[in-house]
């Protein structure tokens, strides 16, 4: 393979890297923030049950 | 272009806010951590995928992973991105495949080595969790001083004011006993949440960056390329080109992931907090562009400094004094550096963030898991009658502390050596080779015996060989690379598991 073949394939690699990465974090982000709420809800109901 | 920095009061504002948000965090954790050792060691097993994945990513995208890629890739250019690649595949076969990561679930594990007493015996695990610890706390050694040798770079301290690094050191001291203490407090609860955090702040920090970076008129994706093309020819984007890496480092770092992803107890532990085994496995292929982006980011940035250094003589003498084609010089100082010449203040501000997150939730993730598996698979063990729930949490919490304290005192006063990598993948090498074949053995061989796991784990350690590997040329005459050594050890672990299972299989399977 050329380098000029190299640079193209490394460009479409860091495209689609890159590109899905933020695509991932734009999904993961507000899902993220509703397993933080749910896991402090779960953990506040265990303390509870451990408390008592 | 000079040697300055843009840090201003602004970015300094953005960092503070951001690190009491994150004690914020751990001292609300504190207040959720009372239902026992699994809340506190593996977060109640309840995170859902978005969370665990997000959480999985920020401990990988570590500032002392940043800052050795993009260490790596100032002299090997997009060539050092093949380990990016190759993290990113095996990411997505685990997903796919559930190899290892669906069984350790199903399992309902707090930890990968009490996995070892689960198959084998006790003893096994004992010598598992204490070589894990052992080669955990070498490899975390490291951490404190590469992050001050970021925010050194970053801030520009270094250029402003004469003993500068005490001060930085001061800093970065503080910012460890900062973790510690929500650490302590919260447990794996705070580890997930502020991990999540860190990861919000890095992906906006670094996509930031990244656009800066391709955007600027001085560089772009095609002056990038074009540069290091011209001066340092092939090796700059093959990794088996002359010059390069060669075969054996690729096939070694090809293990040294899989092994990392399914043993390495940072990592690999968000396969035992997820809520099931469906969601274990959904973790690694949501993370999968993560694990490409922690390696192919710094690498770009360490590029995109190259194509400014051979537009700038005075640059070229700072970083590349024999010529571009030869040796690089101060290497460590080219991510920061760029970063603090192209980034306006408030974004840089942001980014600094972004990469104190990233030192942050890697130091969280090690301190948690090791202490933990000390407490549970060493501590717990050897303790008659076994350790009750909450002197296992008090325990790891003194674990937490003890090792943090060790990180104070070593990490960040302490010279570096001068190949992070190699220090970094041999201390690693002295768990994983051992400890991965004995995992995946236990798993799908039905003749792994006690002996042949105890005797693999104990191989481990001759990859410590690798730590004397510069002394031991200069001795002998003969410099074997420190890729052929770890390789080495994962091969010398198979061999020793193989044949002392067949020699002394257990009771039950003979």
């Amino acid at each position: 393979m050329s380098t000029e073949d190299l640079v193209a394939l490394w460009g479409w690699i860091y495209a689609v890297g890159l590109g899905t990465f933020f695509a991932v974090a734009l999904v993961l982000i507000p899902f993220g923030a509703r397993d933080v709420w749910r896991l402090y809800r779960s953990a506040a109901d265990q303390s509870g049950e451990g408390e008592s | 272009m000079e040697l300055t920095s843009n840090f201003g009061m602004l970015d300094a504002a953005i960092v503070v806010a951001y690190l009491l948000a994150t004690l914020l965090v751990g001292v609300l954790a504190n207040r959720r951590v009372a239902g026992g050792v699994a809340a506190y060691l593996v977060g109640g097993r309840n995170a859902g995928a978005a969370l665990n994945s997000a959480s999985y990513v920020g401990t990988g995208l570590g500032l002392v992973t940043l800052m050795y890629a993009s260490i790596d890739a100032f002299s090997n250019g997009f060539a050092y991105v093949t380990l990016a690649l190759i993290s990113f595949v095996v990411s997505v076969l685990l997903g796919l495949s559930g190899f290892v990561v669906g069984p350790l679930r199903r399992l309902e594990l707090l930890t990968i080595s009490e996995y070892f007493e689960h198959r084998f015996d006790r003893r096994t695990r004992v010598l598992g969790g204490s070589i894990g610890a052992l080669a955990g706390i070498l490899n975390m050694g490291l951490f404190p001083k590469m992050g001050a040798t970021f925010v050194t770079f970053l801030t520009g301290a270094s250029l402003t004011a004469p003993g500068s690094e005490t001060t930085v050191n001061l800093v970065m001291s503080l910012l460890i006993v900062l973790v510690i203490a929500y650490t302590m407090l919260g447990g794996m609860l705070s580890v997930l949440v502020t991990d999540y955090l860190q990861f919000v702040v890095l992906s906006v920090g670094l996509f930031l960056a990244v656009a800066a970076c391709l955007s600027h008129p001085l560089l772009g994706w095609d002056q990038i390329v074009a540069s290091m093309a011209e001066h340092r020819g092939a090796r700059m984007f093959n990794p088996v080109a002359d010059g390069g890496y060669g075969w054996i480092w690729v096939v070694f770092n090809t293990v040294v992931f899989l092994a990392a992803a399914i043993c390495w107890a940072p990592e690999a532990s968000r396969a035992l907090t997820a809520k099931s085994e469906r969601v274990a496995r959904l973790t690694f292929l949501l993370a999968a562009p993560g694990q490409f982006v922690r390696l192919g980011v710094p690498a770009l940035f360490a590029a995109a400094l190259f194509g400014l250094v051979a537009q700038s003589p005075d640059l070229q003498g700072h970083f590349f004094p024999e010529g571009l084609g030869g040796e690089a010089s101060n290497a460590e100082q080219a991510m920061p550096f760029l970063l603090s010449r192209l980034l306006p203040t408030g974004v840089l501000g942001l980014v600094a963030a972004g990469m104190l997150a990233a030192f942050m939730s890697t130091h969280d993730s090690y301190l948690l898991c090791w202490s933990s598996v000390l407490a549970h698979d060493v501590v717990g063990p050897l303790t008659k009658g076994g350790l009750s729930q909450a002197a296992q949490i008090r325990i790891t919490r003194t674990g937490v502390f003890a090792i943090g304290a060790f990180l104070l005192v070593w990490g960040v006063w302490y010279e570096l050596p001068e190949s992070v990598w190699t220090y970094m993948a041999v201390t690693g090498t002295i768990y994983m080779s051992g400890a991965s074949v004995v995992l995946i053995g236990g798993l799908y061989w039905s003749r792994a015996s006690s002996v042949g796991a105890f005797v693999a784990l104990l191989g481990g350690l001759v990859a410590i060989v690798g730590l004397f590997r510069e002394e031991l040329a200069a001795s002998t005459g003969i410099d074997v690379p420190g890729e052929v050594i770890g390789l080495s050890s994962f091969g010398f672990c198979a061999v020793l598991f193989v044949v002392f299972s067949l020699l002394f299989p257990d009771r039950e399977a003979a």
